[in-house]
């Protein structure tokens, strides 16, 4: 049960409400009305309310993937895996075929 | 003397809890789900909870509304999940960019609208049919723009129907046309309130004919009147020359809200005047951002719109880990809509051919959770998704590689040398 992160600023243009950032070390520049949740809780908002969480991600949008460059990386290691394996069986049925020439022979179609 | 504290605070569910924002000075608080189900309760039942670590919460968030005791608590609930997208998205925009008119007169060689003085106006029944959807789906604040604004026939009714609904209302002027009359208006019901600063004197002359005298006297008579005053400072590879300029002329003005540095797109009548950032090497564009940033946050507000996001995170240094923690990268079917007079809905109102859906005939709701409105997030993913600077860059999660649809800015890391390279 707590407070995630909060943000203050009225948006003239269309960039939702992610726009304004806090001056650093949340200094008075802005006034009352401008004092984001820092990260580590170390903001003012943070000082007068305990439930605030000291979290660095921002949670506006929790709930949803945010790394679908990492996601690729993921899939390009599973088809990389897939491709060794292939070649594995390759040159292991290769190196079969060498270790028990007899049989290599009777199963070779240009003989 | 502003309206927006007689508005009741609105509490809109989120798939991670919900946002509780205040109308008064837009304070968003960000709640989990057991603290969301807490605010619910005592906007239910009128009487804070017995339990004590709830009891502390809803101090909390006493501490931060500008009044919570005796206040009423608009409570929305869409009833459907965030939708299930490749980039986080909220359950609904929170923020609306409303073009309500196409019409000025200033004929502004960058005007990324194309706005002319034979522009139309969005019919009223149009606008109230748009502001009864956007207050359904519990979108805080329209972002009223143009054309001019203040020529609309009908501003007072929007603005007034904009209070009823709960929703706060922000423009952007050019100031042209800002009588006695409109002024009342706009310290009465607005948010915040935008003039664009191409530059400082002569700069600012070769952008607008109405001069850059005009535009201090029309700034005078914002703040004179007690209105919020943001200044909108569009970043092309010409004026980004004059940037320490801008910035020390901002520094000047006492008593602005804020200062918005916003990304150059060639959209519009923009398309044959500018050049974008992205003509520019990256290093030099953050240093100079950087510069800007420190300097006028001793004395205001300063913020970037979300298509500057690569041109803002830099290298490790201060400047990038401070705002690393602010930024979430393009907001567009994420969590904010551009809207046209004729009720098209786009990603933002930079993007006109990209059309996801109409409100005359389809509710916001389900344009948000439509077909066109998911495969433009998926577009949002895939660009990224396809370049190999973005691929492992530690930063993706509130860069979201750029804007994607057009090149504005570069990063750190020559996103856009290695997107062209792709192409190639």
């Amino acid at each position: 049960m707590k407070i995630l992160r909060i943000r203050r600023g009225y948006t003239t243009n269309s960039s939702a409400y992610t726009e304004w950032l806090p001056p650093p070390g949340g200094g008075s520049a802005q006034g009352s009305g401008a004092t984001g949740t820092a990260p580590g809780g170390s903001g003012p908002a943070a000082s007068s309310a305990p439930a605030v969480s000291g979290t660095q991600a921002p949670s506006a949008m929790a709930g949803a993937q945010t790394q679908p460059p990492s996601q690729l990386g993921g899939n390009s290691l599973l088809v990389g895996g897939l491709l060794a394996a292939v070649v594995a069986a390759f040159v292991g049925e290769r190196l079969l075929r060498r270790l028990r020439p007899g049989r290599h022979r009777v199963g070779d179609a240009d003989e | 003397m502003s309206d927006l504290a007689a508005l009741p605070l609105v509490l809109r569910a989120e798939r991670f809890g919900g946002v509780l924002f205040d109308p008064a000075d837009a304070t968003f608080i960000e709640l989990d789900e057991a603290g969301f189900g807490v605010l619910q309760n005592y906007a239910e039942r009128g009487r804070p909870p017995a339990d004590p670590v709830a009891a502390a919460l809803l101090d909390a968030v006493a501490a931060e509304v500008t009044r919570l005791e005796d206040r009423a608590i608009r409570i929305v609930d869409v009833g459907v999940p965030a939708p299930d997208a490749p980039v986080p998205t909220l359950t609904a925009p929170s923020l609306v960019d409303f073009q309500i008119t196409e019409q000025c007169h200033l004929g502004c060689p960058h005007c990324y609208a194309a706005s002319t003085p034979e522009g139309t106006h969005a019919r009223l029944e149009d606008i109230e049919l748009a502001l009864a959807q956007i207050a359904d789906v519990g979108a805080f604040q329209v972002a009223l723009g143009g054309g001019e604004p203040l020529l609309h026939p009908a501003l007072e009714r929007v603005l007034v129907r904009c209070h009823a609904l709960g929703i706060v209302p922000n423009l952007t002027t050019s100031g042209l046309h800002l009588s006695e009359g409109n002024l009342d208006l706009l310290a009465r019901y607005c948010g915040a309130v935008g003039i664009s600063l191409e530059g400082v004197g002569e700069d600012f002359d070769r952008c607008r004919v109405s001069g850059f005298r005009r535009f201090e006297r029309t700034l005078d008579k914002l703040l004179a009147r007690g209105i919020r005053v943001v200044l909108q400072v569009t970043l092309d590879a010409q004026s980004f020359e004059h940037l320490s300029a801008i910035a020390a002329f901002c520094r000047s003005v006492r008593g602005l809200y804020g200062v918005i540095f916003l990304a150059f797109k060639p959209v519009g009548r923009g398309r044959g005047f500018g050049t974008p950032l992205a003509a520019l090497p990256h290093a030099e564009v953050h240093a100079k951002l950087q510069r800007a940033f420190f300097s006028l946050a001793e004395v205001t507000r300063v913020g970037f719109d979300c298509c500057l996001t690569p041109g803002v995170t830099g290298s490790s240094d201060a400047f990038d880990v401070h705002a690393a923690a602010y930024l979430e990268g393009c907001s567009a079917l994420r969590s904010s809509i551009g809207l046209q007079p004729n009720l098209n809905v786009l990603p933002c109102t930079f993007t006109p051919e990209h059309v996801v859906g109409n409100l005359r005939d389809t509710h916001l709701s389900k344009i948000w959770a439509g077909l066109t409105t998911k495969r433009f997030r998926r577009h949002i993913a895939d660009r990224a998704g396809d370049n190999p600077r973005c691929l492992d860059c530690r930063k993706y999660s509130y860069c979201l590689g750029g804007c994607p649809i057009m090149d504005l800015v570069n990063c750190g890391r020559d996103y856009l040398g290695a997107a062209v390279a792709g192409r190639v």
